[in-house]
């Protein structure tokens, strides 16, 4: 057991160095209630609606139940002057009362929740369009115009939909403020939008369990505000959080001009030849000749042996694997220093790392 | 008039002290059984060590929760411990553990019966329970499990681990399930004494019918989903994988329509033993028996046709989410009606809190808050933002826990004495209960909140503002275990040193009270006389021996 990532032993140290909390705390401009995080979309109202309704019917109930229950237990208990009585072993007008009532009841939960599920469910026309691209384990974003980002970033008080896909296996997207969850399969598109109403930072988690790294699949929402918001916030002093930077056109116009500056004109190879040079080339090479890790020269399509007898063709898949999951799979000879490039290589990026081999293996 | 008491009915020809449990010896005696009440008793002890294993696996995730990054497992290993968890408890203690553990022991004594219809069955059952758990043991030193229980494709066909082993033990559980239902079916259609008719019959009697109806349809389509992914992982067929041309969503759909019907398997033996503790302990009828037997089999049919209810988010189509979210519905008006009868049963009765009853009472409770919280989640809107949340995590354990172990408890309580001869201490009993009480609510309460404030489901790590509230759930669930060993070693204890029990020590009105204590191996010399059912008049207490005495006339 390798002791450097024993989570006990890395925790004890931690806490000696007063090392810092894990990740960023909401900055919302409102808050939540005992229950509920702040609702931040034209969807959060509806969905808080039904959940009190019922929440109040379940608190009535028990507390009847319980309260009733806790009564008889003393009142009727076996003691000295108290042994029973005779009373009526059935009775349907109770009977029929007690399931009638709550059967009302339940027709109102019912009918308010299908009003909000068809609302969250049914995509509007004319909103834009961002793809969310799932995988085991990170959140990728991919906008009109080519644009891909590790953060979601979308405008106030917009339809927005989302075209679900899931590179592996199924994950799940869940934007707790939004109130808006859906699971991400893969072999098809899942659709859900949003028309956010609050400005900020927010969570938003994989809830479908997809292996080891689930818990770590989260990513980042910016709300942008508006301009009125973004000045409310500079008057609270919050100006430099994120959604209250600057607007969503402004945010888009910058970062496409610096993503497409980066990436415009390449074709996948080239993209993926990029990549090499940026983060491969310290222990791969391209020539043949040996290093840390295999050449990558004639490596695509070639069957390895593994470090268990084993054998494996480097297919699209294998490469995918080695990149996001280094030591599954050990090539023979070569030693289990790699380590994981997941949230450093993006599916643009891998699709131009398996173009580049397919190059190399001509 | 003359009146006299029943005396037990030993058996006068194999000599006083001869009963089930001494009449051979030798492990293959037990082994090879054919007796309802020593495979139940095996099943007693299988059960338990699942229970106590389960349990252990709990204790280490809640352990590692303490910490947000994680207190002592790496994820890896967190993941494998919650699938465990799930499934060791699901499959090898909460599905067979009442029907096989107190359902073989008690329904052929209710019927006034010598056995269950099929008793080289019944042991089948209970070897096919066994070799599951040694497949279950496979998977714990092959390389574990990291799927959940609930094994989702593609996940589930692509993940290093034992899958095979699992998917082959829970196939063959399921087995043991199908054969122990089939038995029970045939048990309560063809060996009722003669003058119990349908609606004189214990309501434990009814629900256990109900449970075993739907093991025998439901758990077929468990089986074949689990072949499927078997042969699909290991021959790489395209099922359920969409890289191999399958459909993940329809595994959910095949999954599922055996596990929504799973848990009313769960949970209708509970409702079995909870009839019977709130008749007995409150000395009365229960309230409006005709419409609690019928609650039995209306949840029951009912359960099958709500399976889309955990796939709402899934991308099935809404008019099938329309569907389900209605018929969901429809389940919720039985199991009031149950809880309402049950409650009325207290109404001018004579309650008798014993340690059994703690747990009948808990019950009540819990299984409210069980019940209710699944209205939540059957309502579409609101299931949108709590699915796969641990308000879900909390909805089921309430109900799987709070409801189904409270009431195994209950049950294993009240028939201890039948079954082994003797008392326990009450006050350790109590105790007991109190603990798992207090601990179990300590550890899923908060868990609703959580949920609903963003906490979602199968996390081992977590953002650092859920920390609070997950040591809090650690500490329950540590109080919830005292509880547990404490229950069991109290048990254990009075094998030991227990006093010896009289024949009735709670006063129950069912048949199983009218053997000897413990019952000989044909239970009974002559099957009693039928008896209008809960009727507690004829009993009285006989401060001398402890004994609730029958007093019948001549």
């Amino acid at each position: 057991m390798n002791l450097l990532f024993n989570p006990l032993i890395a925790n004890l140290v931690a806490m000696a160095q007063g090392a810092p909390q894990v990740a960023e705390p909401l900055d919302a401009s409102q808050t939540g209630t005992f229950w509920m995080p702040v609702e931040g979309s034209t969807l959060a109202p509806q969905t808080d609606w039904v959940f009190y309704y019922i929440f109040w019917i379940s608190v009535i109930f028990t507390s009847l139940i319980v309260g009733v229950m806790i009564f008889f237990m003393l009142r009727y208990r076996h003691r000295k002057n108290w042994d029973g009585e005779k009373s009526a072993s059935h009775g349907l007008l109770l009977e029929i009362t007690w399931s009638v009532i709550p059967f009302l009841l339940t027709v109102v939960m019912w009918w308010k929740g299908l009003e909000s599920y068809m609302y969250a469910d049914v995509m509007p026309s004319n909103a834009i369009e961002i793809q969310v691209k799932a995988r085991q384990w990170n959140w990728e974003f991919v906008y009109p115009n080519g644009l891909t980002t590790d953060e979601l970033h979308i405008p106030k008080d917009e339809p927005v939909v989302f075209i679900l896909s899931s590179a592996d296996v199924i994950h799940s997207f869940w934007v707790p403020v939004w109130r808006v969850k859906k699971d991400v399969v893969p072999g098809r598109y899942n659709k859900t939008w949003v028309e956010a109403t609050v400005a900020g930072k927010f969570n938003l988690f994989c809830t479908e369990y997809c292996g080891k790294d689930h818990s770590r699949m989260m990513a980042s929402v910016i709300v942008h505000g508006t301009p009125e918001d973004m000045q409310a916030a500079e008057d609270r002093g919050q100006y430099l959080m994120g959604g209250f930077e600057q607007t969503y056109e402004d945010w888009y116009a910058v970062a496409s001009k610096e993503f497409l500056a980066k990436y415009e004109g390449d074709t996948p190879a080239e993209i993926g030849e990029k990549v090499f040079n940026s983060k491969c080339i310290a222990c791969h090479t391209i020539d043949g000749s040996a290093s840390v890790g295999p050449t990558w020269k004639g490596l695509f399509g070639k069957t390895e042996t593994l470090d268990d007898g084993s054998t494996v063709v480097v297919d699209e898949n294998y490469v995918r694997e080695s990149i996001y999951d280094p030591g599954a799979k050990l090539v023979e000879g070569f030693p289990a220093l790699m380590t994981t490039y997941t949230g450093q290589v993006d599916d643009e990026e891998l699709d131009g790392i398996i173009a580049y081999l397919k190059e190399l293996a001509k | 008039m003359e009146t006299t008491i029943t005396a037990p009915q030993e058996a006068p020809q194999e000599g006083s002290g001869k009963n089930y449990l001494n009449q051979t010896k030798g492990i293959l005696s037990w082994m090879f059984t054919l007796d309802h009440k020593r495979i139940g008793v095996m099943y007693l002890v299988g059960v338990m060590i699942s229970l106590l294993l389960g349990g252990m696996f709990a204790l280490l995730v809640r352990l590692n929760l303490w910490s947000p990054e994680g207190l002592l497992f790496s994820n890896q290993t967190y993941n494998e411990f919650f699938t465990l968890h799930g499934a060791v408890m699901v499959f090898l203690f909460v599905i067979p553990g009442i029907p096989g553990a107190l359902g073989n022991f008690i329904l052929p004594l209710m019927l006034g019966a010598k056995d269950v219809a099929f008793p080289r069955i019944n042991l089948m059952s209970f070897w096919l329970w066994a070799i599951g758990l040694v497949f279950f043991m496979a998977v714990l030193m092959t390389g574990r499990i990291d799927t959940g229980w609930t094994f989702y494709t593609p996940y589930s066909v692509t993940s290093q681990g034992s899958v095979l082993w699992a998917t082959m033990g829970a196939f063959i559980l399921g087995f043991s399930s199908i054969f122990t239902g089939l038995n029970f079916i045939v048990t309560v259609h063809r060996m009722r004494p003669k003058g119990m008719g349908w609606f004189n019959m214990p309501l434990f009697v009814w629900a256990i019918y109900a449970t075993a109806i739907i093991q025998v349809m439901s758990t077929p389509v468990l089986g074949i989903t689990l072949l499927l992914l078997f042969v699909e992982r290991a021959a790489g067929l395209g099922i359920f994988d969409p890289a191999l041309g399958g459909d993940p969503v329809m595994f959910e759909h095949f999954f599922w329509f055996y596990s929504h019907p799973a848990v009313y398997i769960m949970i209708l033996p509970a409702m079995a033993v909870q009839s019977e503790l709130m008749a007995t302990f409150s000395r009365k009828k229960v309230f409006g028996y005709t419409l609690v037997a019928y609650s039995s089999i209306a949840i029951a049919a009912f359960g099958f046709l709500v399976w889309g209810h955990h796939m709402f988010v899934s991308g099935q189509s809404q008019w099938a989410g329309i569907v389900f979210s209605t018929l969901t519905f429809s389940i919720s008006i039985p199991s009031a009606i149950k809880v309402f009868n049950w409650l009325s049963t207290m109404y001018k009765g004579s309650v008798h809190l014993d340690t059994p009853m703690y747990y009948a009472l808990a019950f009540l409770w819990m299984f409210t808050i069980g019940g209710l919280t699944g209205m939540f989640l059957g309502t579409m809107g609101a299931d949108i933002h709590l699915h796969d949340t641990y308000f879900v995590v909390a909805h089921f354990h309430y109900v799987m826990v709070g409801s189904i172990m409270f009431a195994f408890f209950g049950g294993l309580h009240y028939w201890w004495p039948k079954m082994f001869g003797v008392m326990y201490n009450e006050l350790a009993g109590k105790v007991a209960a109190g603990f798992m009480f207090v601990g179990f609510n300590v550890t899923f309460f908060p868990q609703f909140v959580m949920g609903t404030r963003g906490m979602p489901r199968r996390y081992a790590t977590y953002l650092p503002e859920f920390q609070t509230m997950h040591q809090v759930s650690t500490v329950g669930a540590f109080i919830l275990g005292t509880g547990v060993a404490i229950a069991v070693i109290t048990l254990i204890y009075s094998l030991i040193n227990g006093r010896k029990a009289p024949q009735n020590p709670w006063g129950g009105s069912t048949m199983e009270w009218e053997t000897a204590t413990p019952p000989i191996t044909t239970n009974f010399i002559t099957t009693p006389k039928v008896k209008p059912i809960y009727d507690h008049s004829p009993l009285v207490y006989n401060e001398a021996t402890g004994n609730w005495d029958r007093i019948e006339e001549a």
